[in-house]
């Protein structure tokens, strides 16, 4: 008995219809795209795709809910049609439907009690059926989320910083075979990549001020290491000139030496080079008559040598100075740093950088070289200086350009990662064997260049034939001098 | 012609209190000369309301007779009764010019039938002629009749009640489409059982109808008519019917797949007009001042059946036209019973 308006029922009938027509149509438009996108989205994932970017297809679930809303309006009955059912469903003898059209006055009361009398009832909805057209795209669904999903996408700016720190982890790799770095620096630039990567993995926004640092972390680095080696150049080169100086002065006191030796093994020891040097380099230094006064070697020489007592100490020992020896040593460091200098260069050094390191480089070799004319040449001034020659045999013995008969020289080398042969490397095959590298062999000719090449020559060639030359000029003097 | 056309307004309650007291009235005197047969009783009160003419057909003895000298005895109207047979004449029921001396002047003068009656009861209307039942074309449809290219008007009101036999077929005819199309109800008699027999057993002697009184004049029956007119018909109701008639068409839209191949023609536009004046009576009946869906799915079997032409596939099946109507109001409904769009 409480509802006895017709304009209450009505409108009563109306919200109702007005639901009933959203929530049909949100069903069904619901599971229509749900349908296409769930196929557009087993495609993507059959493919391995990922949805990116993401917002952009969480807004296509308005989609449904915008055209249930446009539906209301357009799908719902009239309210003449509503009117009709409730006029017939209520059993108002038309009155309800009159009243629409003409006034009916006096007759509203009967209405009224029509309506009063007779149960309130809704239309008939068959609520299966936007279930069911939901259960399609459901099962889908279902399906699509038994996939493993492909990885999270990316903003573009990600994708650039991921690419930039797998750039850095590949210059890092290289960095490491050809020893241009230390393998701390490395450890601790490899440890931040790392980090940065997780970062970016665990999907947190990365600054480029963090990425950028990488770049100029690792170019202090290659600097550092370069003033490393250049001071390295600058000791082997005072070291040179003093023993050329000791040769011609053939009496140079000990102490002098051991001070030159000293602050050589020093600088071999900061530059953690001495690694780089075979060793049997430092065992022809022991042994040596010529014992000067106690030096304090560095702890990795120490070691090397085997100078470390049974307590682990240091001992000051005496240290024999050879200038022979010393001569052999200070040319294995040459090479140690022309390869250390290579390996920089190869990751790009400035131009400036570069060329500093070329002249010391000369200028060692040059001192090197002076070093070596002093100890053989009996004058001041060389050949052609106004010095003596000594014939034929003081000519400089080339043994570059090996013929291909010379299997030892065409060795198997390992290139770094991502680097080319230059054009100076022919191609004699392909192997599928894993190459195997004698290091005392590989430190010792280099990276491949060509001025690996003469290095070597420097390093065991030329000093040997030096000798073998000094020998026969000697005994060609002493016979010359011998009675006979 | 629009001015003709009642006003927009209801009419008051007491109006139409009136006018279905007055209706009730027949109805009660009907009802003390046919027992048991109340159905049969209303469709002929609302064909009188609704200025309609009734065919009844039944088996002998229903009392379809009974029923028409009954509502003659009710209404103080002028009531004649034809007996229709073979040898019947089209001037028999209409009359014709005779010869007469008047003042030694010999003159044709026009001797009206026993159609010129406010009542006439067409006994067995299917065993006369096509010729004599045309005779009752233009007088049931024009209410006058043309003699020697003379029109005579019928008097007014003019009902034609007329009754027909299902059985005893052999020597009848059947009465044309466009004869039934003029009768606003074909009203089947239906049999009765044994409560209302032994009612009747109690009631009467010899058959004899009880002595009726008469309940009303032809100016009553006048403002019963104007009550009629003034029902409103709502627009939705108006698309019922209009629906409804077309749907009787096979191949239209609203046609039920099931008398697609069972109707051959369906009703004419004059069924509509009588299912919407049934309509109307039938709304004054019942107390209401409009018409309502539910006196058009009562109505639609007596107005329509009788006006469908069946094709052989009906006939063979054994369909009758009152039960495709009765399929046909089952499936069409008045209102959209499908509001949330889902199965009822």
């Amino acid at each position: 008995m409480s509802h006895t308006n017709p304009e209450t029922e009505l409108r009563h009938l109306n919200r109702l219809l007005r639901l009933r027509v959203f929530l049909r149509t949100l069903a069904g438009s619901t599971a229509i795209l749900g349908l296409s996108m769930g196929t557009l989205l087993l495609s993507m994932r059959l493919l391995g795709l990922a949805l990116t970017p993401t917002p952009w297809w969480w807004l296509t679930l308005l989609l449904p809910l915008a055209w249930a809303l446009h539906a209301v309006h357009g799908k719902t009955p009239a309210s003449q049609q509503q009117a009709d059912w409730l006029d017939r469903n209520r059993h108002l003898g038309g009155l309800l439907v009159t009243s629409r059209e003409v006034d009916i006055g006096p007759w509203r009361r009967q209405l009224d009690t029509a309506l009063a009398k007779s149960p309130r009832q809704d239309p008939n909805w068959n609520v299966g059926r936007p279930l069911a057209a939901l259960l399609a795209p459901a099962l889908l669904w279902a399906i699509i989320l038994l996939l493993p999903a492909p990885e999270p996408a990316r903003t573009p700016w990600e994708s650039l910083q991921a690419h930039r720190l797998q750039r850095f982890e590949e210059e890092l790799v290289r960095l490491e075979d050809s020893k241009a770095l230390d393998e701390s620096e490395i450890r601790s630039l490899r440890q931040r990549i790392q980090e940065l990567k997780e970062k970016l993995e665990e999907g947190e926004s990365l600054d480029w001020e963090e990425v950028d640092s990488l770049d100029r972390r690792l170019e202090q680095s290659k600097h550092d290491r370069l003033v490393k080696v250049q001071e390295l150049l600058d000791a082997a080169k005072r070291m040179v000139e003093s023993l050329g100086l000791s040769e011609q002065m053939d009496a140079l006191p000990p102490d002098q030496q051991a001070q030159a030796m000293q602050a050589l093994l020093e600088k071999m020891e900061e530059s953690e080079l001495l690694a780089e040097i075979p060793k049997e380099s430092f065992e022809s230094l022991q042994g040596n008559p010529l014992d000067s006064t106690a030096l304090q070697l560095p702890p990795g020489l120490a070691e090397a040598l085997g100078r470390i007592d049974a307590a682990g100490r240091n001992q000051p020992v005496g240290l024999p100075v050879d200038p022979k020896a010393l001569a052999a040593l200070a040319e294995e460091l040459g090479g140690a740093c022309e390869q250390a200098a290579q390996a920089l260069a190869a990751e790009g050094l400035p131009a400036a950088d570069l060329a500093d390191l070329d002249r010391l480089l000369e200028d060692y070799k040059a001192c090197l070289s002076e070093g070596k004319g002093k100890s053989s040449a009996t004058g001041t001034a060389g050949v052609g200086k106004g010095g003596l020659t000594e014939g034929p045999g003081h000519t400089r013995l080339l043994y570059d350009n090996e013929t291909e008969g010379d299997r030892k020289a065409l060795s198997i080398h390992r290139l770094p990662k991502g680097r080319k042969p230059s054009a100076q490397w022919q191609s004699l095959g392909v192997s599928r064997g894993a190459p195997e590298i004698d290091p005392l062999r590989s430190t010792a000719t280099g990276s491949g260049s060509a001025g690996g090449t003469k290095a070597s020559y420097r390093r065991r060639l030329s000093p040997h034939h030096r000798e073998v030359v000094r020998r026969y000029f000697s005994e060609t003097r002493a016979k010359q001098s011998r009675p006979k | 012609m629009t001015e003709n056309l009642p006003s927009p307004t209801l009419l008051d309650p007491s109006d139409v209190e009136r006018g279905q007291s007055l209706l009730l009235s027949i109805k009660q005197g009907l009802s003390q000369a046919l027992i048991g047969q109340e159905r049969l009783i209303e469709l002929c009160i609302i064909a009188l309301a609704a200025r309609g003419h009734l065919l009844l057909e039944g088996l002998p003895g229903l009392g379809k007779t009974e029923l028409v000298k009954a509502m003659g005895s009710l209404l103080d109207l002028h009531f004649s009764r034809i007996q229709f047979t073979p040898d019947l004449l089209p001037g028999d029921i209409t009359g014709g010019p005779i010869l007469q001396e008047e003042a030694g002047k010999r003159s044709f003068v026009f001797q009206q039938g026993p159609l010129f009656a406010n009542l006439v009861l067409a006994d067995e209307i299917n065993r006369a002629s096509p010729k004599t039942q045309s005779a009752l074309l233009e007088a049931m449809q024009e209410q006058r009749v043309t003699v020697l290219g003379e029109s005579h008007d019928l008097p007014a009101p003019f009902f034609v009640l007329a009754t027909q036999n299902p059985i005893e077929l052999e020597g009848t005819y059947p009465l044309p489409e466009a004869q039934l199309d003029r009768f606003l109800f074909k009203v089947e008699v239906p049999g009765v059982g044994s409560d209302v027999l032994e009612a009747i057993l109690l009631q009467r002697r010899r058959g004899q109808t009880p002595t009726m009184d008469t309940v009303m004049d032809a100016a009553k029956l006048q403002e019963v008519f104007g009550l009629v007119d003034s029902i409103y018909l709502p627009e939705a109701v108006a698309r019922y019917i209009a629906r409804l008639v077309s749907a009787t068409h096979p191949g239209t839209e609203e046609t039920p797949e099931e008398l697609q191949t069972c109707l051959r023609y369906g009703a004419s536009p004059r069924a509509a007009i009588a299912l919407g004046e049934a309509g109307r009576a039938s709304a004054l009946l019942a107390g209401r001042p409009n018409v309502d869906f539910t006196d058009i799915e009562q109505l639609a079997r007596p107005v329509l059946a009788h006006r469908l032409v069946l094709d052989h596939k009906a006939r063979i099946e054994g369909r009758t036209a009152s039960q495709l109507i009765d399929i046909l109001v089952e499936r069409l409904s008045p209102v959209s019973e499908n509001l949330s769009g889902g199965r009822a």
